[in-house]
C-alpha cells in the first residue's frame, strides 16, 4: 500500500529497491548481513560497558578496553550503515511508518551520542581496579540504550 | 512386533508438533514473535563474547590481555547468551519438530552447532592446556588461530542458516 509520504515513495521506487525486492535472496542476505554487523558492534559495547561496570577485565584499564575493542566496531557499524539503508529503501512503504522503526532510529542517535560523548570520556579516566560510580552509571545508561535499538529494530520486523 | 519399534525420529517430532506447548505457542500472536526477539537477543550476547574471544585467539583482537584472564571473565557472560538461546530455541523447535525436521536449514544449523561444539571440545583438550605458555603472547600458536578461524565461520554459518530456517518455513517473519 503506498504511503502519504514522498520520501518513502522515492525510496520505494528506487531502481535499487525494486532490484532487492525482485529476487528471493537479496533480502535474507542482507539481513543476516545486518545482524552479524549487529554482533560486532553489540559484542564491543557490552564489553566496554561491562568493564566500566565494573564486572569484567577489572585489572585492565579502561582506555585499553575501548582502545581495542573499537578497532572491530568500526568494520561492524560499516556493515550496519551498508546493510541498514538498503534494507530500509526495499520496505520503504512498511518501515516508513512503523513506530518500531522511528523509535528505533531515535535511541540509535541517542546511543551513538551517548558513546562518544560519555563513555568514550569516562572510559578514558577509569583506571586499573575498580569503577568509580561514574563508570557505573555511564556503563548502565549505554548497555540499556543499545538494548532497546535491539528490541526495537527486530520489532520492525516480529510485530 | 509392535508398532514401537517402527516410530521414527519424524513421527516422535510430528507428534512434539501436535502436543499442547507445542500448539498453545503456535496459536498464539504474542509467544512466537516474543521467543524470537529472546532467542536474538541471547545471540547478541553469546556471539558478541564469542567473537572477541575469537579474535583474540587469531591475534587480532585483544591482545594486551592475557588469553585465560579473558576466557575467564568472558565465559559465563557467553554461557548466560548460549543459556538464554537453548531454551528459547527449544521452545521455537517444539511447536514446529514435524516441519523442521526435513527442513535443509535447520539440519545444516544443528550440524554447524554440532562442529563448534567439536571444535571447542578440541581446542581444549589440546593447544589450551600449555596456555601459560603464550597466555600474554599477541601472536598464538597456529593451532589456537585455526581454533578461533573455525568458530568465527561457524557461527556465521549458525547465524545464516538460522535466519534462513524463518524465510523456507515461510513464518512472515
Amino acid at each position: 500500500m503506498p504511503t502519504d509520504s514522498p520520501f518513502a515513495e522515492w525510496c520505494w521506487n528506487l531502481p535499487l529497491s525494486v532490484a532487492i525486492r525482485n529476487a528471493s535472496w537479496p533480502f535474507p542476505v542482507l539481513e543476516i548481513l545486518h545482524i552479524a554487523g549487529l554482533v560486532l558492534v553489540f559484542g564491543t559495547v557490552l564489553i566496554v560497558d561491562l568493564r566500566l561496570l565494573g564486572r569484567i577485565l577489572r585489572s585492565e584499564p579502561g582506555w585499553q578496553v575501548s582502545g581495542d575493542l573499537m578497532r572491530w566496531a568500526w568494520p561492524g557499524f560499516a556493515v550496519q550503515i551498508l546493510t541498514g539503508p538498503l534494507l530500509f529503501i526495499a520496505n520503504s512503504r512498511k518501515f516508513y511508518d512503523s513506530g518500531f522503526f522511528r523509535t528505533k532510529i531515535v535511541l540509535l542517535a541517542l546511543a551513538i551520542a551517548f558513546h562518544f560523548v560519555i563513555v568514550r570520556r569516562v572510559s578514558a579516566s577509569v583506571g586499573a581496579g575498580v569503577s568509580p560510580w561514574r563508570g557505573r552509571l555511564a556503563g548502565s545508561v549505554s548497555l540499556a540504550l543499545w538494548a532497546a535499538v535491539i528490541v526495537s529494530g527486530l520489532s520492525i520486523e516480529l510485530f | 512386533m509392535s508398532d514401537y519399534s517402527r516410530v521414527s525420529l519424524l513421527q516422535i517430532a510430528q507428534e512434539i508438533e501436535s502436543s499442547h506447548i507445542g500448539t498453545a505457542i503456535r496459536e498464539s500472536m504474542w509467544a512466537f514473535p516474543l521467543l524470537i526477539l529472546v532467542h536474538l537477543l541471547g545471540l547478541t550476547v553469546a556471539a558478541g563474547t564469542i567473537v572477541y574471544w575469537d579474535l583474540r585467539l587469531l591475534g587480532l583482537g585483544l591482545r594486551r590481555s592475557a588469553v585465560s584472564e579473558l576466557g575467564r571473565q568472558l565465559l559465563p557472560w557467553t554461557w548466560g547468551g548460549f543459556s538464554v538461546m537453548f531454551i528459547s530455541g527449544s521452545l521455537l523447535a517444539w511447536c514446529e519438530a514435524g516441519r523442521l525436521y526435513s527442513n535443509f536449514f535447520f539440519r545444516m544449523k544443528m550440524l554447524l552447532l554440532l562442529l563448534a561444539g567439536v571444535n571447542v571440545l578440541i581446542f581444549h583438550l589440546t593447544v589450551y592446556r600449555s596456555v601459560s605458555a603464550w597466555d600474554r603472547a599477541p601472536i598464538t600458536p597456529l593451532r589456537a588461530r585455526i581454533a578461533g578461524g573455525l568458530s568465527l565461520a561457524l557461527w556465521f554459518g549458525i547465524i545464516a542458516a538460522g535466519r534462513a530456517i524463518g524465510y523456507s518455513l515461510d513464518y512472515g517473519v
